[in-house]
């Protein structure tokens, strides 16, 4: 299935776009994170990072749709 | 914002220029008959960090989720705390120093209550609301700020 991928702050460094859209077979969050990692896209400890799924934050267990928006969300860093 | 008027919660995300209209306003809105005490929290771009230059920042968002926390935050603070109303924004985009980055404000029947919500509301934005920041050094370097990393 395809889902669109959104990094940010220091997440963004490695991948040469912010927003795309990638195939997978990734059934949540956290595989998707391991994918990109190993792709070289993000380099980054997923135990440092939250996400987001549909704009909300999720657990990184939560199922995956088709098309999903997926967000991965370093330490926030506001102030 | 206060308890007895949910419509009016926002957690305006703002450029450099909205930002100055924006804080009177809500400075003003922060007053009633009932309110003794009003504190707020000004934050602002330095020009150093951990002994280098900053010359300026770049703040960016993961908006529709930013002004969703800062709303929940701003509610959790009046649930809390025994305060009448709150009011927050942060700005976004390139900031140089000097200018303002985010501004809290609370009014309450007693300083004290208002100095805690105002400091718990403060520390809450900077670590559950989805915004970072770039640094520009003056020696040319560029680094995102990682709060797990840097003091």
């Amino acid at each position: 299935m395809k889902v669109n991928v959104l990094l940010f702050g220091l997440l963004q460094q490695r991948a040469s776009q912010p927003n795309f859209t990638v195939e997978t077979t990734s059934r949540t969050p956290q595989e998707l994170y391991n994918e990109l990692s190993d792709q070289g896209l993000i380099d980054y400890p997923f135990s440092q990072v939250l996400c987001a799924v549909a704009e909300e934050f999720a657990a990184p267990d939560t199922p995956l749709h088709p098309d999903a928006h997926v967000a991965f969300m370093p330490p926030m860093a506001g102030g | 914002m206060s308890s007895s008027d949910f419509t009016s919660f926002s957690f305006p995300l703002v450029d450099a220029a909205n930002a100055e209209r924006l804080q009177p306003q809500f400075y003003r809105e922060l007053q009633s008959s009932a309110t003794g005490a009003v504190v707020t929290f000004g934050g602002f771009v330095r020009d150093h960090h951990q002994g280098r230059h900053v010359v300026k920042l770049h703040y960016t968002a993961f908006e529709p989720l930013a002004q969703k926390e800062g709303v929940r935050l701003q509610l959790e603070a009046l649930k809390r705390y025994s305060v009448h109303a709150v009011r927050a924004y942060h700005v976004l985009g390139k900031l140089f120093p000097g200018q303002p980055a985010v501004w809290v404000g609370v009014a309450a029947s007693h300083r004290a209550e208002a100095f805690e919500a105002c400091s718990w509301l403060l520390e809450a934005i900077k670590a559950r609301v989805p915004i970072w920041k770039e640094e520009f050094f003056a020696d040319g370097s560029v680094e995102w700020v990682d709060p797990t990393t840097s003091s």
